[in-house]
């Protein structure tokens, strides 16, 4: 695999960096540690924002705004002419030979960002999104969530730190699709219970139905294990045996046996009005039979209010809907990483004792099993025998009900929307059991009617009626039985290949996370060492050894520490100071960028030492230069360190004339003015101050005269090693330059009255007389005090060349070899 | 048992948990091979819709599919 480091880095109106027409160029050593210090306000953000635009494809600060905050209009430094932000990047291959990939990126007003390969790669984008690794771009605020993060989030976070962010991921989908109570859901399994167990229920009427029938015409009994379909041959013979309707059921399936015709047949007989009324009792007292309530149904319904009873209970725990909307908004917060402090509620501001999540997660699970119970309810309710009962009496013209008196779609409705109370079920059943009454009285009037009749019809006629009544009613339950066993078989099989698919998903799932887990664990593990090395080396400490667990079966990972001054198994979070939890994430960090094998093999540090005092600062960065830097370690990485810490700016500097390590500087005057390095700085600074007052700009040309002079004065502070005070990096930005003079004048005075003042007296004196009261402080004068009347152009282009001449005061010939040149002392001691 | 290769790439890796389903169970196994494609999240609101989604294609697969009495009836 190619792997790449950042070689050279150029930016132009973007953020806080001005430089318009004149970019900011850095450029960073494969092989060497490069550090950048810049003083607050002087780039250094914009800087580290650059790279995030370009590699991550967003600012994480601007990306947390609000709408009304309209972060859209602060990409492009808003003092730049063009309105385009370009961020142009050299990123140099670990080939041999090295390849060099120039990548621009830029972005308009209008928020459009375009990446584009000066150098011709065919597809910069996706090189930028390879080198988008969660160890590229590292600030402050990385290592604290490291170490604030709930332990699923840091499993979950350091997943991509080990490069293993996408089983973490497809790891997370297995697990939606193999959560029990939304995956029976999705699959109808409830609907498929409640309907197999319907139909299983209803097979003892059925049955009985057919028994009762072929007993009534048979004269036989047939017990639960017979066989219908044997019972209905019987039935067939025994009918087609009678001459009056042989043909009807000669060689004819039951099954296919038109009954109404053979009504008919028996109609032509004697006494045909008394008979066609009898055919008639005789059809509706058969529709009555369906119309009344078997075992199945008393058991679907009491089902149902055992359902309903239990719902109820749960609507109890839940607070309506609009608390679910907010529940449901509160877990989109948590899953995002956007609450500010997860224990402390949002809306209230007071401090909970658990997590936000784990509340959430628990009042959503309430709303879920409202849900599924809803849906158990509704499944039932369209699959019980009470239902359909209570529909066929509705709709059955022999109880004569109106239409609007229908209550079965209203008792749907009731259970679809959750709104189902025993009570109302109560009433319901009040009105089937009405409608039952009705078919019982019904049914009493029409068996009365037809006693009479059948005392008046020839009694051949009326046993015959009742022979082929028994067939029909036997033929119909053995079509019901029949149809009911398919729907069962279809049913059951139906849900025993999803219960299957349960059961297949969750080993699959089980099997992918352990071995995630396995693959985790042991590159977990596989750091371990180096994550304590650096660890006890930045905190030069052996009492506190930390340790990284991953839980097993889950994503969580602890910080804990196996040894506290002694003490064993400790709390990490409830004992380390703040530096000590930053060293270790750092340590964590830095020990898994260096064993990751993705594309980018350098990180960019902004500003992570902010807990440390000096001492530990130095460590870190003496571990990075002597351990980790690919200089000197061949798996290493190239680091390039940004920082505001004067204390560290002093190691930076002391470093930037050694080998293995690069040192640059910024200075300027953001977001208006522009921003220079160090090795840009004094001729480019010196070169536009001078153009300006060329042209008669003189408000443009004296920040620049400032910045110049600054330059030139901490360039004699650090060549000469000259003491400064403790707060001298944080005094006033426009007291700088007399800060400075200060600072010399009173290191010559020192040496002067210790009498080893190297110093030629001439160049003392020129630096006290000439330069120090002369025309340089007038002007120093004039623009640290913000005096209104400006000097003239010609005026401060005298003040450039005195500004030069300074130097000259610290500097002497050397002869080597014949030739003069001008060097600077190396102190301002003879000694 | 499964088990993931650390210097293997994620597509290799996951290639190999699909086969391993196809041991557990042969036909349910190829229906996560058929439907693997469809598997992805990136957020939480994402996974519920795939998960609904996905779940509803298991459905049609599983009814396309003969039970064991089918089979070998066949």
């Amino acid at each position: 695999m190619t792997h790449y480091f950042l070689s050279r880095l150029k930016i132009e109106g973007f953020r806080g960096i001005n430089n318009e027409g004149d970019p900011l160029e850095l450029k960073f050593n494969v092989e060497k540690v490069n550090s950048i210090f810049a003083a607050n306000a002087s780039g250094k953000s914009s800087l580290f924002e650059a790279l995030c635009f370009a590699i991550k494809g967003e600012i994480p600060k601007l990306s947390e705004l609000q709408a009304s905050d309209r972060a859209d209009d602060y990409y492009v430094n808003r003092f730049h002419s063009g309105g385009t932000a370009s961020i142009e990047i050299d990123f140099t291959s670990n080939e041999v030979p090295p390849k060099v990939v120039t990548v621009l990126v830029t972005r308009d007003s209008a928020g459009t960002r375009a990446v584009t390969s000066p150098t011709g790669h065919p597809d910069p984008e996706a090189l930028l999104l390879s080198l988008n690794e969660a160890f590229t771009l590292l600030d402050y605020a990385s290592f604290t969530k490291f170490t604030e993060d709930t332990p699923l989030k840091r499993g979950r976070s350091f997943a991509s730190l080990l490069g293993l962010s996408e089983y973490s991921n497809y790891r997370q989908s297995l697990r939606s699709l193999s959560d029990t109570r939304a995956i029976k859901n999705d699959l109808g399994v409830q609907g498929l219970e409640a309907t197999t167990q319907t139909l299983s229920r209803a097979v003892p009427g059925l049955l009985a139905r057919a028994q009762t029938a072929y007993q009534e015409l048979l004269g036989k009994v047939i017990d639960d294990n017979a066989d219908l379909a044997v019972a209905a041959t019987e039935v067939s013979e025994a009918l087609g045996a009678i001459p009056l309707i042989k043909p009807y059921f000669d060689s004819i399936n039951l099954k296919d046996v038109n009954f109404d015709t053979v009504a008919k047949a028996l109609e032509s007989e004697e006494d045909g009005v008394k008979k066609t009324r009898m055919q008639v009792i005789q059809q509706e007292l058969e529709q009555l039979e369906h119309l009344e309530p078997n075992e199945a149904v008393e058991a679907d319904l009491e089902d149902l209010v055992t359902g309903i009873k239990n719902l109820e209970t749960l609507l109890t725990q839940t607070q309506g809907d609009h608390y679910k909307h907010l529940m449901a908004a509160a877990l989109i917060l948590v899953e995002n990483d956007e609450l500010i402090d997860a224990h402390v509620c949002p809306v209230c501001g007071s401090t909970l004792d658990e997590s936000i999540e784990s509340i959430v997660q628990a009042k959503l699970a309430q709303y879920s099993a409202v849900d599924v119970q809803v849906a158990e309810l509704d499944a039932k309710w369209a699959a019980s025998s009470f239902s359909s009962l209570l529909g066929r009496l509705e709709q059955s013209p022999l109880i004569g009900l109106e239409r609007r008196d229908h209550l079965a779609a209203r008792v749907q409705e009731g259970i679809q929307s959750g709104a189902i109370t025993e009570t109302a079920m109560s009433g319901f059943y009040g009105h089937f059991q009405a409608l039952l009454q009705i078919a019982q009285d019904k049914k009493a009037l029409l068996v009365a009617e037809k006693a009479t009749l059948e005392k008046n019809l020839p009694p051949s006629l009326v046993a015959l009626n009742r022979q082929v009544e028994a067939g029909r009613r036997f033929r119909d339950a053995w079509t019901e039985h029949t149809k009911n066993h398919t729907q069962y078989e279809e049913a059951a099989g139906k849900l025993s290949k999803r219960l299957g698919w349960i059961e297949f998903i969750n080993k699959a799932v089980d099997a992918f996370s352990a071995a995630e887990n396995q693959m985790t664990s042991s590159k977990v593990a596989s750091i371990s060492t180096d994550y304590k090395a650096m660890f006890a080396d930045i905190m030069h400490t052996g009492d506190i050894i930390p340790e990284l667990k991953r839980q097993p079966a889950s994503e969580e990972l602890r910080v804990e520490l196996t040894t506290f001054h002694g003490l064993p198994d400790v709390s990490a979070r409830a004992v380390l100071s703040e530096s000590y939890r930053n060293a270790l994430a750092i340590s964590v960090f830095l020990s898994a960028a260096k064993r990751h094998n993705g594309v980018p093999r350098f990180i960019v540090l902004d500003d992570v030492t902010s807990s440390f005092d000096s001492g530990h600062q130095y460590f870190l960065m003496e571990h990075i230069r002597t351990h980790l830097q690919y200089g000197v370690n061949a798996d290493g990485l190239q680091f390039i360190i940004l920082s505001h810490d004067g204390q560290l700016e002093k190691y930076f500097d002391k470093l930037g004339g050694e080998p293995g390590w690069r040192h640059q500087k910024l200075h300027g005057t953001p977001p208006v003015g522009a921003i220079v390095t160090q090795a840009q700085g004094a001729s480019r600074l010196e070169a536009n101050a001078r153009n300006f007052l060329n042209a008669g700009q003189v408000n443009q040309a004296e920040p620049l005269i400032r910045q110049y002079f600054e330059f030139k004065l901490t360039e004699i502070i650090r060549k000469l090693n000259i003491p400064v005070p403790i707060d001298f990096a944080m005094k006033d930005q426009t007291r700088m330059v007399s800060g400075s003079i200060k600072a010399i004048q009173d290191a010559l005075d020192l040496h002067k009255a210790a009498g080893d003042l190297v110093l030629e007296s001439s160049q003392e004196s020129s630096f006290k007389t000439h330069h120090v009261t002369g025309i340089i402080s007038n002007w120093v004068n004039h623009y640290e005090t913000s005096h209104a009347t400006s000097l003239t152009a010609s005026v401060l282009l005298r003040v450039l060349d005195d500004i030069n001449r300074v130097s000259d005061c610290f500097q002497h010939d050397v002869i080597e070899n014949g030739v003069t040149s001008r060097k600077w002392y190396r102190s301002l001691s003879s000694i | 048992m499964l088990s993931f290769v650390e210097g293997d790439s994620f597509d290799d890796n996951l290639a190999k948990f699909l086969e391993y389903a196809k041991e557990l169970d042969p036909v349910q196994g190829q229906i996560l091979n058929d439907l693997a494609a469809g598997i992805s999240s990136e957020d939480l609101l994402e996974r519920t819709s795939m998960r609904t989604t996905f779940n509803a294609a298991v459905v049609k697969k599983l009814d396309q599919v003969p039970t064991a009495e089918e089979a070998d009836g066949a």
